[in-house]
Formats: structure tokens, sequence, C-alpha cells
């Protein structure tokens, strides 16, 4: 007796400690997400985005909009990278010597919110941001920007643009999205090479931010001469599971004064007196941001879009049901030109039909000709911008299509910083 | 000492005709299923494609082997009977028909000495194309012009072949364009560089290389002008050298780059 209750005893620790271990490692998470995903999905029905947008009450869809700047708690920080910014900021005040500092990683990971927020805690400091448009693309169109950017000072006695930043009182410069500078296409390396040779230059003094996503950066980095020039390199991942869940349980808080429910989330089998009690809900909150880590990867404006996509309101409460996703044989079904047209707009951040025409080297027939075949499915949408119509992925897809994209290898992560 | 061939027949069960037949039918069915599903597989983990159908191809293999010598040890009443007979029946097969035997082995060899494999592009005498299936006894290559070409496992033993990718989905290609060697280089490093990036086929996380090398030939002093880039897939390389020519074809003519003749 002594004997196998001794051995079910270190058998029973032992199981706690590889459980424990197990638990831990971001795959047996993703693979425990995936199975509690197509289980709920059979058993519960699922809603989409615009039949319980409506009733979201307009401050509460703003406060979840991903261009909100959010400060205080809400704000899930970014430690790490936040303390490589600061030592980059901090040698610079005391040694006055310049540096080129990239921030890279997918769109919506928090670029431009760990700008922001290193922005908002420097003082003294003389900033510049330059705001980079897809139409700055054209080499005219930049120098121009760049020129009105950096005029001509009163005494000045430079007009080369390299040599006017250069004889600025040592600033901040910030260029954030840079790729909206690049086309994949002979001669769409221009602008973004000119911009770089600026950055080379001027870059004795200044402390110069630059931020691109990861795609259009492993193109840059065969295709533009000098790339490798920054000093420093900030990637940026994904949020951990828990700084997701932080992340939208406190824009909740902001926005509403009832915890929502995530009871419908918990498997048909679990008794009644479990589905009511708080630790019911507790379990069910846990594995929904599981699945939302998992399916968006830790992708903070992916999570909160699929977050409202979420909800389902009546008056003040607020259920939480499975989020729909995009079914991915839509995606095995579309020929190889839309699935590189996708591609295209990704890495693009979206692009005219002229502008898919030359990335895609094909007429823009053809390329209207894909754009119907996938928009069949609500995939792009059209924006009217400046320089005419512009095609972007839908927000609803474009975690999917991104995936799909990865492992047919038309997208690449692969550029090191 | 001469046999007896009623006392041969004896050591067959022929009741169990109907087991052998249902062993072999049931992996028949299997191995379909196992195809089949591997290219279900295939779709949904489209970076994970070559493995699967790598794994599918040794499993049918050694599932159609091992079934028919299965279907063939169940007819016979006993175990030493099965080793004699079949060992007799087995000699006589490899001397009679000889070219199916060392086919068979062959097809052994490749499988497991992986000289090639299931998805690659190949050369093999005069025949270029990607291996779709490695068979008991025979290969097929699917050639450029979509014709299928069935080899026999034998031949891959007395000729070499070139795999291009060997096992991998991406692979080398090789664009050679000339020019006239008064041509400003630079340039022209540059606008082949982003003619290959450019292409949508190209595989990024790979090194592109241009090189240049003075040639004369035919009384013509001329520059060739290679690119070694790697694409996707094997089965982008003529799209990817095709696109590659049409860009720089109009960016050569943009920027007055000349060719040898002019």
């Amino acid at each position: 007796m002594l004997l196998v209750s001794g051995g079910l005893g270190v058998y029973r620790v032992l199981w706690d400690l590889i459980s424990a271990r197990l638990s831990e490692l971001d795959m047996t998470r993703s693979l425990q997400a995936t199975l509690s995903r197509a289980i709920l999905e059979r058993q519960k029905p699922r809603l989409l985005l615009h039949e319980t947008l409506n009733e979201m009450p307009a401050d509460y869809r703003d406060l979840f909009d991903y261009r909100q700047r959010i400060a205080g708690d809400a704000y899930v920080k970014r430690p790490e990278q936040d303390e490589q910014l600061q030592t980059v900021y901090r040698e610079w005040k005391s040694t006055g010597i310049g540096a080129r500092v990239i921030i890279s990683g997918d769109r919506g990971i928090g670029k431009s919110a760990l700008i922001n927020h290193f922005l908002e805690q420097v003082d003294n400091a003389e900033i510049r941001q330059l705001h980079l448009n897809p139409a700055m693309a054209n080499i005219e169109l930049l120098q121009n920007y760049l020129n009105n950017s950096f005029p001509l000072v009163d005494g000045g006695e430079s007009d080369k643009l390299s040599e006017r930043i250069d004889q600025l009182p040592p600033s901040i410069i910030v260029a954030e999205n840079i790729e909206n500078l690049l086309l994949r296409k002979i001669g769409g390396f221009e602008a973004i090479t000119l911009l770089i040779d600026i950055i080379l230059h001027t870059s004795a003094r200044h402390l110069w931010l630059v931020s691109c996503n990861s795609y259009s950066w492993t193109i840059a980095k065969q295709g533009v001469r000098g790339i490798d020039c920054f000093t420093d390199a900030i990637d940026m991942e994904g949020m951990t599971e828990e700084e997701i869940a932080h992340m939208v349980m406190e824009r909740h808080g902001l926005a509403h004064t009832h915890k929502p429910d995530f009871t419908q989330l918990q498997f048909s089998a679990k008794s009644k007196k479990y589905v009511h009690s708080a630790e019911g809900n507790q379990k069910a909150q846990q594995l929904y941001f599981r699945i939302l880590w998992s399916y968006t990867r830790g992708n903070p404006r992916h999570a909160l879009y699929h977050w409202k996509n979420s909800l389902v309101w009546d008056k003040d409460q607020i259920a939480v049901q499975l989020f729909a996703v995009p079914q991915q044989k839509i995606l095995e079904r579309l020929q190889d030109g839309s699935l590189m047209l996708l591609a295209a707009l990704i890495e693009h951040n979206g692009l005219t039909l002229t502008g898919l025409g030359e990335v895609m080297n094909t007429t823009e027939t053809i390329a209207l000709r894909r754009i119907e075949e996938i928009s069949s499915y609500s995939m792009v949408y059209a924006v009217d911008d400046t320089d005419g119509e512009s095609w972007h992925v839908d927000s609803f897809w474009f975690k999917s299509v991104e995936n799909y994209l990865v492992k047919r290898q038309f997208l690449f992560h692969g550029g090191q910083l | 000492m001469n046999p007896n061939p009623s006392e041969l027949f004896e050591a067959f069960d022929f009741s169990r005709v109907s087991l052998s037949l249902i062993v072999i039918v049931i992996s028949l069915i299997i191995a379909k299923a196992a195809k089949i599903f591997s290219s279900r597989m295939s779709k949904a983990f489209p970076d994970y494609r070559l493995r699967i159908e790598q794994s599918i191809t040794v499993v049918n293999f050694v599932l159609i082997i091992g079934s028919v010598a299965l279907a063939i040890f169940l007819l016979f009443r006993s175990k030493e009977a099965a080793i004699a007979i079949g060992g007799s029946i087995g000699l006589a097969f490899a001397i009679g028909a000889k070219d199916v035997a060392a086919s068979l082995l062959s097809g052994f060899i490749i499988m497991f000495d992986r000289s090639f494999r299931v998805g690659d592009r190949v050369k093999f005498g005069d025949i270029y194309g990607d291996v779709i299936s490695i068979g008991v006894r025979s290969t097929r290559i699917r050639t450029l012009d979509d014709s299928i070409v069935t080899v026999p496992n034998s031949q891959f033993m007395n000729m070499p072949v070139t795999s291009a990718n060997a096992g991998a989905l991406d692979m080398q290609v090789e664009v050679e364009i000339f020019i006239a060697p008064d041509n400003d280089f630079m340039l022209v490093k540059k606008l082949v560089r982003e003619a290959a990036i450019s292409s949508r086929c190209i595989y990024l996380e790979k090194p592109i290389v241009v090189l240049l090398k003075d040639q004369v030939a035919e009384n013509m002093f001329f520059t060739r002008v290679l690119l070694k880039a790697y694409v996707l897939d094997v089965t982008y390389e003529k799209r990817f050298e095709s696109e590659v020519i049409e860009r720089l074809h109009i960016a050569f003519n943009e920027h007055n780059i000349r060719w040898p003749n002019q």
C-alpha cells in the first residue's frame, strides 16, 4: 500500500511539473486554442461584425479603434523595446553623437504606439516628425515634401537638403512607415534610397527613428543600398496572451461599467452550476483570450478588431461570443496571381490599380480582373485617395490572408535587422 | 530428386486466395485514401507540401510491397514451404523478368538513398521536369511541356540524375542576359537586381547575385550578365526567367543600355 501510494504521489508531482511546463509553451497554448475553437465552432453559432456593430455605442467603438491613443493603465507597455529606445536616447543626449534606429514589425504590432510613448517621455528635445504617405514613392514628391519639411532658414548657407538638416540643432527626427516609399518594381526603390542617403549623411548629431513593416523590410534589405546603416534595431513582436487580455479589458473598463459575460464560451458539457459561477466566467475569459491571442499572433490591432466582432449587445449587458474567422478553403481556391496581388496589397499598405499593374508586371485590366475575383469574397475594399482609388485588404480577412500568404511564402518575415 | 508437381500444389492453401485478395484490396484502398489525405493536407499546409508528398510516397511504397508479400505468404500452408518455394519463385522471377526485378530493387534504392524525391525538378538525359511519383516499378516525371514521362527505376542506376532543389521547395535559377561591353555596369547591376526583387516568384530569404563576364563569340565581344536567384517553388522557374527578361527589356530601353549587336 505504501509503495503504491508513494508511487502515485511521485507520479502526481511529476505530472504537475510537466503539465505546468507544457502549459507555458506557446505551441501548447496555440494547440489548445485551435482545438477549443474547433469544438466551440461546432457548438455555438458564429456572428459577423455587421450584425452587432450597429448596437455598439459610438464611444465604445471609438475607444477600440486602433488609431485611438490610450494613456494610463490601458496602454500596454513594451518594457524591453522602451528601454532600448531610452538607452539610445540617453547616450545621444550625453555624448551628442547621433544614432539611427530602425523599428521593424508587422502592421498593427505597435510601432507607432511605441514611438509616441517614447516621444511623450522625452523632454527638452526638439522633435521633427515626417509623415510619409504612399504618394511619396515618387522621388520628386518626396524631395518636395522633404524640402518643405526642412526649409531654408534665414542666414542658412546651403540649399542642399542634407546640409540643411545637418545644420539644424540636434533633433529627434521620426520617419514612420518608410514602406510607403517603396514600390516593388524597377525604379521603385529610389525614394527609399534617397531617404536612407539623407539619414546616413545627417545622423552625426541627430537621432533618427525610422519604422518599417517587416515584409517591406525584407524587400528593402535586398534592394536598397545602405539599408544596413542603422546603428540600433528594434524588432517588435506580438504581445503575450496576458498583455492582449490586459489591453482589451482595460479599454473595456474605460468605456463600460458592466463586466463582459464570457459564459457563452463554455463547452456545452459543463454543468449548469459551473456555467453561472464566477470561476466558470473566469475560465471562459481565459479561453477566449487564448483563442484571440493565438489567432492574431499577439497583434494588438487585430485583437481590438476581433474583440469588437465578438460582442453581443443587450442594453447594458455585453455577452462575448467566439469571433468569426474567414475560411482558409476560399484562399486555397484562389489562383496564384490573385494571391500575389493580395501579397502586394499587404506589403505596400494598399495600392492603386496603376500601382498594382506596375508591381505585378501586368496591365490594369488584369489587375482589375483579379480585384473582382477577390472582391466577391469581400477580401478587399477601395478608398478614394488623392491619387485615385486605392485598394486595401479588409480587416476581417487580413490575418487569415496574411497567415496563408506567409505559409505560401508570398510574404516574407525573414529580413533580419 | 525430382519434385512431384502434386506435392508442390499441396504446399498452397487455395482456400486463402480470397483472404489474400482482401489484403491487397484493403492496402490499395488505404494507399488511395492516403493519397487523397496527403493532397488535402498539402493544400491546408502548403509550406509542408513536399514533405507530406514525400512521406506519403514512402508509406505507399512500403504498404504495397508489404501487402503483396503478406498476400503471397498467406497462400502457403507452412512457413518452411513459404521460404523454400517463395525463394525459388523469387529467383525464377529475378532471372526470367530481370528488368522488372531490377526496377523493383532500384525503386527501393531511390526511395531510401534519396538521390531525388517527389517534387524535385530533375534532369535525366533529355528529360527535364518535376518528379510527380516514385512507384514500385517506375518513376513519373512531368516535363515543362506538361507531358508525363514514365521511366523504369532501373534506368536511374546507370545514368546521373541532376536534382535542382534536392527536396526543398525553393530552387536556384540562373538568368543570362547579353549586353554590349561599354554600358554603365553599376546601373545594369542595379536594374537586374531590382528586376529580380520585383518578381513575385522570387524567394527573398536567399541571396541574389549578379555577375558580369566579358566574352567573345563569333567575332563579337559582349558582356554576359548572370543573375543567380532563388524561386519560391520549382514550378515558377520559367515564369521568373520570363518576368525578369520582360522587365529588363523595358528598363534597358528606358536607360539606353545597349545590346551586343548595337
